[in-house]
């Protein structure tokens, strides 16, 4: 069948309007990588001793010091505080925000974040488990002597999962309206958030003050070792998220559809639940629970680029990364020389962000 | 040529038989309406036929290879399927909807020839005006012929509809079975679609099969409905009217 004239140029004109909507999508994903590496550079020069942009750079690009006594302070203080800082911020960032996108995608529900859907309160729970109690539910399944701070972690952990797989299979029961869902995980989240609360009240004040300060989620708790295993994790996370990207796309229109175009659903729900809850598993028990960068990171990301998560992805780890360096970087600001857990500041950062996007929203899909 | 056979197909939910004993079977080219009751089983059966469901008893037939032997890729390329309408939960263009048709051929980067069919099909369907808009900003009709578009860019064998129709306008209700007519036509593809609206049924489809609590009580041509089996399966007196040749049923009132 020869299309006439009028429907050759519509076609050819559709499939224009297609790649210059990829070109902006790559020009927006570029934009965004800019604008993260200049906050990386001014996030380097705040910090308990200020120093300027022009100060950090030169010490950042004299490299780590081989011998650190002989090295000057500056270039001490960036290579070993800073950098690994500002490093596991943009990597935490970009990790919570992927885990966000990807729980927001697979529950089909906007509200869905590690936070929101009681993920982080879990791990709160798991580590102040190991913090008073000093149970190490990790002993259970890896029946080998363990750090302390990998105990911490593994119970953070283990958690995740319990908390993550309870909400997935109240999620699969019939007549389970996305709604409900997130109710569920606020259900979930006060009944750690109340599990923690009776750890606090057993525990020796010693203890508390451990637990409190861990349930501040802080970057001031970042070094290097630290950083090497976000780094690692939050890799392979987006990665294995990424090679899902069209499988993604496929599931907004339903399991249905999606089943019927060859996307195996029940598996990309598991293994897409399964990394979001590892990633933030790993950087809240690193780090402590680091709330609200999960929820508005995609939302940024959907009104910049769209819906197509090949650009989705890509865009969500970048505005995680910004929000999580830009929230750093004020809370290093706010009460100079003291340094405000980052915690505390993203929430700060984040509900305006929210309630902003919000109200610009032309149609509302909540 | 037979495209789609089902054979004595039967499924159950725990003890609960939805469908059983149904067998039917649709060659290229030939649209077959699937029509009956509230709960008669008739989405249940689009599922067991499209391996969404597993069914208890029977065999489903694609191009004379069962379907379970077929892989998920080669499913999707030979059985495509439209459910009843969901609207996405986030932004998603009418082109990113009809491109995912494209997904069980992709390996990653859509090729020219991809974004040209995607585009092809946009414009015959009327869309290419809102093609870069948000499917959720569309209307009820176009969204549902972004939808189908998407089918449709599967380039399937078979096209599985569930209630196309329903809640769409009657110039949209025309036109999306007009369309398919004549994809019907010019492909030899198969469609079977449900629908509560005979009236559509009769002047759409080729074949029509009659599902009343799970059992296949009529199947054949256009003819088999008569205005007795209208009153078994519906409990509907009903008149069946001719007018320029073709049947009209015009329903009287309920038993």
């Amino acid at each position: 069948m020869i299309p006439p004239d009028s429907e050759k140029s519509d076609t050819a004109g559709i499939g224009g309007a297609y790649t210059a909507h990829l070109r902006k999508n790559l020009l927006f994903l570029l934009l965004m990588l800019l604008v993260m590496g200049a906050l990386c550079v001014f996030g380097l020069s705040v910090g308990g001793a200020s120093y300027t942009v022009a100060e950090s750079w030169r010490a950042l690009l004299a490299g780590p010091a081989a011998d650190p006594a002989a090295a000057d302070v500056r270039r001490q203080i960036i290579w070993t505080l800073r950098v690994p800082r500002v490093l596991s911020a943009l990597l935490s960032g970009a990790g919570l925000a992927v885990a966000g996108l990807t729980m927001q995608t697979i529950l089909r529900n906007p509200l869905a974040s590690p936070y929101t859907l009681g993920i982080s309160a879990a791990a709160s729970f798991g580590a102040g488990l190991g913090i008073i109690t000093k149970l190490n539910v990790l002993l259970a399944v890896l029946p080998a002597a363990v750090g302390y701070d990998l105990m911490i972690i593994g119970n953070s952990f283990i958690f995740t999962v319990v908390c993550t797989f309870l909400i997935y299979f109240l999620s699969k029961l019939k007549k389970v309206s996305a709604e409900t869902v997130v109710l569920f995980g606020v259900a979930m989240m006060y009944v750690f958030e109340a599990a923690t609360s009776f750890l606090q009240y057993i525990g020796k004040p010693e203890e508390l003050a451990e637990l409190v300060y861990w349930m501040f989620g802080s970057l001031s708790k970042a070094s290097w070792h630290k950083f090497y295993i976000i780094l690692v994790c939050v890799a392979v996370c987006a990665v294995l998220t990424y090679r899902n990207a069209w499988n993604f796309n496929a599931l907004l229109l339903g399991d249905e559809s999606a089943q019927s175009g060859g996307v195996h659903v029940e598996r990309l729900r598991v293994t897409g639940l399964l990394l979001s809850a590892l990633t933030t598993a790993v950087i809240v028990s690193l780090l402590g629970p680091i709330g609200f960068i999960g929820l508005v990171a995609p939302h940024v990301g959907r009104m910049l680029v769209g819906g197509d998560h090949r650009f989705l992805i890509p865009a969500t780890c970048l505005a995680g990364a910004i929000l999580l360096i830009l929230a750093d970087t004020l809370s290093c600001l706010v009460l100079a020389p003291a340094v405000l857990p980052v915690g505390i500041m993203t929430s700060f950062v984040g509900v305006p962000l929210l309630i902003y996007l919000i109200m610009k929203r032309r149609r509302e899909h909540w | 040529m037979v495209t789609l056979q089902v054979k004595n197909l039967g499924f159950s939910y725990k003890r609960h038989d939805v469908f059983r004993g149904v067998s039917f079977e649709v060659d290229e080219g030939m649209i077959l309406s699937l029509v009956g009751p509230n709960g008669a089983g008739k989405t249940t059966l689009l599922k067991c036929v499209n391996r969404l469901l597993p069914p208890k008893t029977g065999a489903v037939t694609v191009m004379g290879r069962a379907v379970q032997t077929l892989s998920r890729l080669e499913l999707a390329r030979s059985i495509a399927y439209v459910p009843q309408a969901s609207p996405p939960p986030f932004p998603m263009t009418v082109f990113d909807t009809v491109l995912l048709g494209r997904r069980p051929y992709l390996n990653w980067r859509p090729r020219r020839r991809d974004v040209d069919l995607v585009a092809e099909i946009i414009t015959r369907l009327g869309l290419s005006d809102m093609a870069m808009r948000d499917v959720n900003e569309l209307s009820g009709g176009e969204r549902q012929k972004a939808v189908i578009a998407r089918a449709i860019a599967q380039e399937p064998k078979i096209l599985l509809l569930d209630e196309p129709t329903t809640y769409l306008d009657l110039q949209y209700q025309l036109r999306i079975m007009g369309f398919l007519r004549e994809l019907v036509d010019e492909k030899g593809l198969c469609v079977v679609f449900t629908t509560h609206d005979l009236n559509l049924a009769l002047q759409f489809s080729d074949r029509m099969a009659v599902l009343k609590d799970g059992v296949l009580v009529a199947e054949g041509g256009t003819g088999i409905l008569t205005e007795d089996v209208i009153l078994r399966v519906y409990g509907v007196e009903a008149r069946l009217l001719r007018s320029g040749g073709r049947p009209y049923m015009a329903p009287v009132r309920a038993i």
